[in-house]
């Protein structure tokens, strides 16, 4: 307790002035105040947690359109693109498939029945025949005929 | 200021149909106490009173997270004597051009809240003023505040030895400073 006396000739009078009534209207001013933050704490904690639940929504939705419908619309678009071609490139482009054609979507397309593989290979075998004997003259056509007639192999496996 | 009032104002402070009570007493109990203690270290009345309330709104908000380890007024100390900080640092670049354009650290509420009667009185408070910030908030706890240097630990969070250096070295300066000036 020595050293509080080293300024007992000074003393511990406070020099300062408070606005008269201060002490008595403080308590009642501060506790106004304490209500009010309180207010306004809680409905800051309800802002944050309605912004918070929207933005996890908007999160969700984008992640949601970002992943699954990218791969539907990429998917729509192999689809679009190739209804949309013309039906010869179509052709061309199955043709083109078939020996590589292990993806769903082209199997399915032919096995849909729109230009089946079959048909295909018997067209063109056609087409080959007709071509070869058109080109042929009415001479060369009777020796064929009589070759095919006289010829015991050909003849037995027709029967 | 007893325990047994402590521990029924904290009581009433948890309960949610007796807390507006329950802070009307606190404040009553420490108002004076803490408001003495803000108004010595910030100076002017008007940052002295919303520190004040700042200090009492917090306890008003987190009387529930209060463990009650220490003592409750241990606890307003500590609160208010951080809302100072706060505050000088808040201020810092303002006390800086108050110091250039005064010409004086104490600056200018000193002067303007003080009686000019008591002359002894303003030039000790203009040597409390002048301590670094540490050696003030010491120094006012134990000669005004008459607190044990364990108490003023407990709210500083600070060790008994550093305190009893600190308050050393600040009376020292206020001994030399009012030598020069008296």
């Amino acid at each position: 307790m020595k050293e509080l006396n080293e300024f007992r000739h000074i003393g511990k009078e406070m020099p300062y002035k408070t606005p008269p009534g201060f002490f008595e209207t403080v308590s009642e001013s501060t506790l106004q105040k304490a209500i009010l933050r309180e207010k306004a704490h809680k409905k800051d904690n309800l802002r944050r947690l309605i912004f918070s639940v929207a933005a996890s929504l908007a999160l969700l939705l984008y992640l949601g359109f970002h992943f699954v419908g990218n791969k539907v619309a990429y998917s729509d678009s192999i689809l679009i693109a190739q209804d949309s071609m013309p039906i010869a490139k179509q052709i061309h482009h199955e043709k083109m498939e078939i020996p590589t054609a292990k993806s769903g979507l082209s199997t399915k397309k032919l096995n849909s029945g729109k230009i089946s593989e079959k048909r295909l290979a018997v067209s063109a075998k056609n087409e080959a025949l007709s071509d070869v004997l058109s080109d042929l003259s009415d001479d060369e056509l009777q020796q064929i005929a009589a070759m095919y007639t006289a010829d015991p192999f050909i003849n037995e496996s027709v029967q | 200021m007893t325990g047994t009032d402590d521990a029924v104002i904290l009581g009433m402070l948890k309960d949610p149909a007796q807390r507006d009570k329950g802070f009307v007493m606190l404040m009553e109990l420490y108002k004076e106490p803490i408001y003495w203690h803000i108004r010595r270290l910030v100076v002017s009345h008007e940052d002295a009173e919303d520190i004040l309330q700042e200090t009492f709104i917090k306890v008003y908000r987190h009387a529930d997270s209060f463990r009650g380890d220490s003592k409750l007024f241990t606890w307003l100390y500590r609160i208010s004597t951080n809302e100072c900080s706060r505050h000088f640092l808040k201020n810092k670049n303002l006390r800086k051009r108050s110091i250039q354009i005064n010409g004086s650290e104490s600056g200018e509420p000193l002067g303007s809240d003080m009686e000019s009667s008591k002359s002894i009185l303003i030039k000790f408070q203009h040597a409390i003023q002048k301590l670094p910030k540490k050696q003030r908030i010491v120094f006012n706890l134990r000669y005004y505040d008459e607190l044990s240097y364990e108490e003023i630990a407990n709210i500083l969070s600070s060790s008994v030895n550093s305190l009893k250096t600190n308050y050393h070295l600040a009376s020292e300066k206020i001994k030399k400073y009012l030598i020069d000036h008296v």
